[in-house]
């Protein structure tokens, strides 16, 4: 269970609050959805929950470990987090992406992480461009790479952050499946998304965030949903 | 008179080498501290690294030594810091030391910018991907800034082979030392400095094979 107790974050030379006293619980197994309009807060709970923002208030807990006095290297195996743009490494191939990651952070022999790497890619159907490079995929095949190199570390939680933005419609049923797959193999899923077509694919539980703050109670949430979704 | 500039040129060749072999040592040990030491103030003053306890300070010191001339650094590493450190200075390290520091505070600016110009996303996903901040600067960050540098960088260290003929003002028997000595004696500059120009213009010509070799094996965009 990640849990995040009353964060708030300021930011910019006014201050400005960008999120006011959340307060989430995310279970493993499970898909969770905070959807919103743009400037909502979603995003910055996200890299809140990946301590890539660390200046936020409160408290986030994976179990009870603190994850705020976690290193990176061990923070990895707990979360892990995949941004709007994937930000796969330009310099690597499709495979050296992933395996390396198993050989910086967990000391893996280079054959082994390749291995392991190599095994990720083929569960995703990504193994027939492991010598590509990132410029030479489609976007949703990013996606895909971007998802397999962040559960080389197997990671309890995956963060992926509005991960259908570049994806068209066929694409975004793959990832659909792909989530629903991990979310049964015991990964809990958090998805920051504005995206309604894709929300009823795999909301399970779900937060609509307004101005920095949990909006809806679950009792309102097919109503808030409605509302956004109408415009 | 052509077959008197070749005889010429042919009997001073031992000293042009001798020279250029001196301008050769003289460049690696500068082009090193310069890279090593460029490097280093480079990542301490880029933005994603910065601190502000010891960033200004290094800002500071690599604007001095670029506003200040290369030969008046050279002075005052040669005469100056000897009296003041009470040690004798040969002017080999003499050369070495003021070449290598002068050119790092370039060499910093070109790293910086290069650290910078990589998107930020590049250091996060690193950074939830478990690397720590050396382990992200050695496999991710270097390897993406050193392919947009390098031509700079190749520019820096061209300029710092035509630096070296002004360590002939301290007496280093570096190529154009060694020309100007051979035309004093010769009289008959002409053939002399022909000679030295296209030896400078083979140095050069290597950095720049080496710089385009590096740059091919970092190809990986649009190739």
């Amino acid at each position: 269970m990640l849990t995040a107790n009353s964060i708030s974050l300021k930011k910019g030379p006014n201050k400005i609050d960008i999120l006011s006293d959340v307060t989430v619980e995310i279970p493993r197994g499970s898909i969770t959805l905070f959807f919103g309009s743009s400037g909502a807060g979603k995003s910055t709970l996200l890299r809140c929950l990946a301590q890539l923002e660390t200046t936020y208030e409160g408290d986030i807990y994976y179990e009870q470990i603190l994850l705020k006095k976690v290193p990176p290297t061990k923070r990895a195996h707990l979360v892990s987090f995949i941004s709007q743009s994937y930000a796969l490494f330009p310099h690597l191939t499709v495979l050296d992406n992933c395996a390396q990651v198993l050989q910086v952070t967990a000391q893996e022999k280079p054959a082994i992480a390749k291995q392991k790497a190599l095994d990720n890619l083929a569960s995703l159907g990504m193994d027939g461009y492991a010598q590509s490079y990132p410029h030479q995929l489609s976007g949703g095949q990013k996606q895909r790479v971007a998802i397999a190199r962040a559960l080389t570390l197997n990671p309890a939680m995956l963060l992926l952050d509005e991960p259908t933005s570049a994806l068209d419609p066929e694409n975004t049923r793959i990832l659909s499946k792909i989530l629903c797959k991990l979310r049964d193999q015991g990964k809990g899923i958090v998805i920051a998304t504005q995206d309604m077509s894709f929300v009823p694919q795999v909301m399970e539980r779900a937060y609509f965030m307004k101005s920095g703050s949990i909006a809806s109670t679950e009792s309102r949430l097919a109503q808030d949903m409605q509302a956004y979704a109408s415009g | 008179m052509d077959i008197d500039y070749l005889n010429l040129t042919y009997r001073s060749m031992p000293l042009l080498m001798q020279g250029a072999w001196m301008t050769l040592q003289v460049l690696l040990a500068a082009s090193s501290i310069s890279l090593c030491v460029g490097i280093l103030l480079g990542i301490l003053t880029c933005n994603r690294l910065r601190s502000n306890a010891i960033a200004p300070f290094v800002e500071v010191i690599t604007f001095i030594l670029r506003a200040v001339p290369f030969y008046v650094q050279l002075l005052i590493v040669y005469f100056v810091l000897p009296d003041l450190l009470n040690i004798n200075m040969e002017a080999f390290t003499a050369s070495i030391i003021a070449l290598g520091l002068c050119s790092s505070a370039y060499t910093a600016q070109v790293v910086r910018c290069g650290i910078n110009s990589i998107p930020t996303e590049q250091w996060e996903s690193a950074s939830t991907l478990g690397y720590s901040t050396p382990a992200c600067l050695r496999y991710i960050i270097f390897p993406q800034m050193l392919r947009n540098v390098l031509p700079a960088i190749t520019n820096e260290l061209d300029a710092l082979l035509k630096s070296t003929a002004i360590l002939s003002s301290i007496g280093l028997l570096e190529l154009t030392r060694m020309g100007m000595n051979i035309v004093s004696r010769e009289m008959e500059p002409l053939a002399i400095y022909l000679t030295i120009a296209v030896f400078y213009v083979i140095i050069s010509g290597g950095i720049n094979l080496v710089s385009r070799s590096i740059e091919k094996r970092f190809r990986y965009v649009n190739s």
